[in-house]
């Protein structure tokens, strides 16, 4: 898979929630250009092209990015924040899901700029749903953002 | 200018050049007609050598003047004709005006002839202008004069302003002169009526005198009548408003003023001050209404001296019958009213009198009994009168009234005589008599006057006496052993008791006392106390200031408690000593001396002091307590937070690869297999639910309730909407009555009511309708909320396992359910300070109430309800 044609950017560090996610996104037939991240730091590397990432380009940022808020290294929020007032990546759909569903949570997750606050429910039915629904918006209705640098580089061009 | 005179001016300027220019003309044809000679002659122009110079001169100048006579001759002439009317002569100016203008022509000519030869034209011209001039220079001098007297326009003004004046005066005097004629008629008319007024007085004089003569005759009469009454009375007259008018001799006699004093003063001047405002109002009353007054008067004299007048007024009537003057007739009583005085004075004296007097014949007949003897003997007066004195002598003693009444006979009197009588009503009497002979005016015996005194309660009171010295007696070895006891009590207390009288000096000093203070009572003066027995205070360095000392205060009559500190040579260590002190009184309230009772406190301070230490101790590890209770509050918050993400993730685990299972690996299993996994689903979804009813319940016990008042109406509805999704395909009724708005966190009772609504529906699914109705009642002033429904019901033995936390009244599979639903309604109406409590039927329904606060809800303020909510946050 090209880093640089990823849809969804899935970070998550439970290995059955990941497999449970990616499952029910196949379903839907929206798995095929998925990038797992297992922690923060990772996460990070990614959208900011470094570390193993470093041919990644901003100009093709992922369509979705589904963020755990649990991770280890770094956590889903400073993820979310570092995101969010970057403004290479701010534009980039962030969409909190977290078992919790504590009131606090969502008050900071929105405050740092999050597009989406989904709780991970614990059936597994209404998890696929919300997975289903989930990819069918931002993959399919939801149209992409364009990053700036493509904006100016079509300007250049012309 | 007037039409008038601009139309004579027209006329005038048209008239002067026709004037002149018809002259010219005559002239010419005169000239004509002796043409001939005219030819002949030499225009002036030869004369002047035809020079131009004097041509020129010569014309031109005549010229001007011809202009110039041209001119003032209409000015001359409108003069005239404006004026003509003052001008009392005018033919004058006319002739001036005719010679001007003629003038002017002769001029005119000269000119003419400078060219022209027609000097026969210029001479009858000149000799017109001669004759103009002659006329005109012979009628001036006449007229010169009259002209001269004619008054300036000056004169004539002041002439009339003169004559204006004047003739305001004659107006002035007109008008007076008209006034005064009606003046002197009016007078006129009045002496007409004087004279016939003159007349009819005339008449009434004659009249009068003849009934004077009979007035004179009366007036003698009355002088006579007077002249007698004055002899024997005392007599006043006074007019309508009580002035003296008249008092005759005797008046001034008896009061002591003179005439002059007495005449116009009011016979206030005279008041004793005896009789009262009510008496002298009745008297004015009387005569006032015009009726005679009698009475007796007491009256004060000028040098103060009393005399009392028997009084009669009369009041004289006038024509409408009323009072114009009173007549006062007086005698005087005073001997007659002194001996009355006297009288009275002395049986007042007898009445009042607590003694019995009476007094009685020779034979003993009483005669007289007073108030004294009605109340000792019991007999009235009306009843003793007449009767003999033995009555009153009871059997034995009868024989005494014989010798008394022979003494008496005598002349002697007997005193104090001690004997027994008896009453009307049988009672025995003491008393003490004395008795004396009464004689007449001649000294002979008539009769006794007996003075008797009850004298019962006397010798009652001489028994009691010689009683109460017993008892003094006995009451006096009463004291004393009671004082032996005190001195033994005051010397076996612990307490030291000290005792000063007013002056500081001790009158007791207890052996506790001695004890603990180590010396005893020493007279010293009160400023000594502190120095002689080492008092401080409670500090131990500063010497208890004396005047402070609680023993003075005492003495001062203050009562108080004071903690001392004392040290003095007899102790190595000092004592503490509380001390209370209050004043003696005696049984009149006076000060005394004070009393101080002190104790040893030493010991009760340490053990204060240890108290005090064991408190701070306690605080401290209260403080302690409440950090680590703290400290396990947070733990759990975070352990709660945990739960919510650790927890779960394992349950979707577990169902998610169960159904994945279930689903992509169904027809490679075996259907035991599949049923299997189903459980395995099932438990991971039940367990999923449980840990979210426990998380619940937790949030609400650490939810510090936010109180406000609530609609509660608007929370069931939300509810019911929310619930909605539970009641497809089913027939729910609802009946929501109307209820109250109250105090209580509107999230929480919507939890409450979300707990219980779900609950009616779960068990009221077998039936058909399922009828739920929310309700309110009043109870003991409380507000009760009732949701009651018509479904399964469960047994009331179990009722009290329905609020326990994952206690269910029925099985899993008869009815789902976490058993944590009503733990938390419990919770959360335990936070609103209410009770909850179900009642129910087997397959009759159940009723859940629960009331939100001790008292009625409305009551309690938001703020006090929050606080004290938040205080008492369950953990």
């Amino acid at each position: 898979m090209n880093p640089n044609e990823v849809d969804i950017l899935l970070v998550d560090d439970s290995q059955d929630d990941i497999d449970l996610t990616l499952h029910a996104l196949r379903a839907e037939n929206l798995a095929n250009s998925i990038f797992v991240a297992r922690d923060g730091e990772e996460a990070l590397d990614f959208l900011f092209c470094s570390g193993p990432h470093t041919q990644r380009s901003f100009d093709r940022p992922p369509k979705l990015v589904l963020l755990d808020l649990k991770l280890p290294k770094v956590d889903g929020m400073q993820v979310l924040k570092r995101v969010k007032s970057d403004a290479r990546t701010k534009i980039i759909p962030v969409v909190l899901m977290t078992s919790s569903k504590e009131e606090q949570d969502l008050v900071i997750g929105y405050n740092l700029g999050a597009n989406s606050y989904i709780q991970k429910p614990v059936d597994f039915d209404e998890f696929r749903k919300a997975v289903k629904l989930l990819g069918l918006y931002w993959l399919v209705v939801n149209l992409p953002p364009v990053a700036t640098g493509k904006l100016k580089a079509a300007k250049q061009g012309q | 200018m007037k039409r008038a005179t601009v139309s004579r001016l027209v006329k005038a300027g048209i008239a002067t050049p026709v004037a002149a220019g018809s002259l010219w003309l005559g002239a010419q044809a005169i000239g004509r007609a002796a043409g001939s000679r005219s030819e002949s002659f030499m225009p002036h122009g030869y004369c002047y050598m035809w020079d131009p110079w004097i041509v020129w001169l010569h014309v031109v100048s005549d010229g001007l003047i011809t202009l110039s006579y041209y001119c003032i001759a209409p000015a001359l002439i409108y003069l005239l004709v404006r004026r003509h009317r003052d001008l009392p002569f005018q033919w004058p100016f006319w002739m001036f005006g005719l010679f001007i203008l003629s003038c002017g022509t002769t001029h005119l000519m000269e000119i003419w002839t400078v060219w022209r030869p027609s000097y026969v034209l210029s001479g009858i011209v000149k000799a017109i202008t001669a004759a103009a001039s002659v006329a005109t220079a012979v009628m001036l001098i006449p007229l010169l004069p009259k002209a001269i007297a004619l008054p300036s326009p000056q004169q004539l003004r002041r002439v009339n302003g003169e004559l204006r004046l004047e003739i305001i005066d004659r107006g002035r005097i007109e008008q007076l002169l008209r006034e005064t004629l009606a003046e002197r008629e009016g007078t006129l008319a009045e002496l007409a009526d004087r004279t016939s007024a003159v007349e009819a007085l005339e008449q009434t004089e004659a009249a009068l005198r003849e009934s004077l003569a009979q007035r004179e005759q009366t007036l003698k009469e009355v002088a006579d009548q007077k002249f007698a009454l004055d002899q024997h009375a005392i007599v006043a007259t006074t007019d309508v408003q009580g002035a003296i008018t008249y008092v005759n001799d005797k008046f001034c006699a008896v009061s002591k003023y003179s005439r002059d004093e007495l005449l116009g003063q009011n016979h206030r001047i005279l008041n004793s001050g005896y009789h009262s405002k009510k008496f002298f109002q009745q008297m004015y009353q009387t005569i006032g209404t015009g009726k005679v007054w009698h009475g007796d008067i007491r009256n004060r004299a000028k040098d103060g001296s009393i005399y009392w007048l028997a009084a009669t007024i009369v009041p004289f009537l006038d024509s409408e019958g009323k009072p114009r003057q009173y007549m006062a007739i007086r005698t005087d009583i005073t001997k007659r009213k002194r001996a009355e005085e006297g009288r009275e004075h002395l049986a007042a004296v007898v009445e009042s009198s607590d003694d019995a007097i009476i007094s009685k014949d020779l034979n003993g007949t009483i005669t007289a009994w007073n108030h004294g003897a009605e109340r000792v003997f019991g007999y009235s007066a009306a009843e003793a009168i007449g009767k003999t004195m033995v009555m009153l002598f009871p059997q034995g003693r009868v024989n005494e009234e014989a010798d008394i009444l022979d003494r008496i006979r005598q002349g002697e009197s007997v005193e104090h005589f001690e004997t027994v009588r008896v009453r009307k009503d049988g009672t025995m009497i003491d008393v003490s008599a004395t008795i004396s002979p009464i004689r007449d005016a001649r000294g002979a015996v008539v009769g006794a006057s007996k003075i008797a005194r009850d004298i019962t309660e006397r010798k009652r009171a001489e028994a009691a006496l010689a009683r109460q010295g017993e008892e003094l007696l006995r009451s006096q070895q009463a004291l004393e052993s009671q004082t032996l006891m005190l001195q033994s009590v005051l010397d076996s207390i612990g307490e030291g008791l000290v005792a000063a009288d007013e002056t500081g000096k001790f009158i007791l000093w207890n052996p506790a006392a001695m004890r603990i203070v180590g010396k005893g009572a020493v007279n010293v003066p009160p400023e000594r106390w502190t120095d002689h027995y080492g008092t401080y205070l409670p500090d131990t360095v500063t010497p208890f200031p004396p005047e402070q000392d609680p023993l003075l205060r005492a003495i001062h009559g203050e009562t108080c408690t004071t903690e001392m500190y004392v040290r003095n040579a007899e102790f190595d260590t000092g004592v503490w000593i509380e001390s209370s002190g209050s004043p003696l009184k005696s049984r009149d309230g006076a000060a005394r001396g004070g009393v101080v009772a002190f104790r040893d406190i030493t010991q009760r301070r340490a053990d204060e002091r240890e108290i005090r230490k064991l408190n701070e101790e306690l605080e401290e590890r209260v403080g302690q307590r409440t950090a680590q209770l703290a400290a396990a509050n947070h733990e759990l918050e975070a352990f709660t937070y945990s739960v919510s993400h650790d927890l779960r993730a394992p349950l979707r685990h577990i169902g998610g690869f169960s159904r994945i299972l279930m689903e992509d690996f169904a027809s490679s299993m075996d259907p035991a297999a599949l049923h299997h996994l189903q459980r395995i689903e099932d438990g991971a979804r039940r367990m999923g639910l449980l840990v979210d009813a426990l998380l619940n319940l937790a949030r609400v016990g650490r939810h510090a309730p936010n109180f406000q008042v609530t609609n509660l109406n608007s929370l069931v509805e939300e509810v019911v909407s929310l619930l909605r999704p539970e009641t497809e395909g089913r027939t729910v009724s609802w009946k929501v009555t109307e209820l109250p708005s109250t105090e209580c966190d509107p999230l929480l009772i919507k939890q409450v009511f979300q707990n219980l609504l779900a609950n009616a529906l779960k068990f009221t699914r077998p039936r058909e309708v399922a009828v739920i109705e929310i309700s309110q009642r009043e109870e003991n002033g409380q507000t009760v909320i009732a949701v009651r429904d018509n479904g399964v019901g469960f047994n009331m033995k179990y009722k009290d396992k329905l609020f326990g936390v994952f206690q269910r009244l029925h099985r899993a599979e008869e009815f789902e359910g976490t058993g944590i639903g009503l733990a938390t309604v419990q919770r959360i109406v335990h936070k609103h300070g209410g009770r909850v409590w179900g009642e129910a039927e087997l397959d009759k329904g159940a009723t859940f109430y629960f009331t939100l606060g001790a008292e009625s809800a409305d009551v309690k303020t938001s703020e006090g309800k929050n606080k004290a909510a938040a205080a008492g946050a369950e953990i």
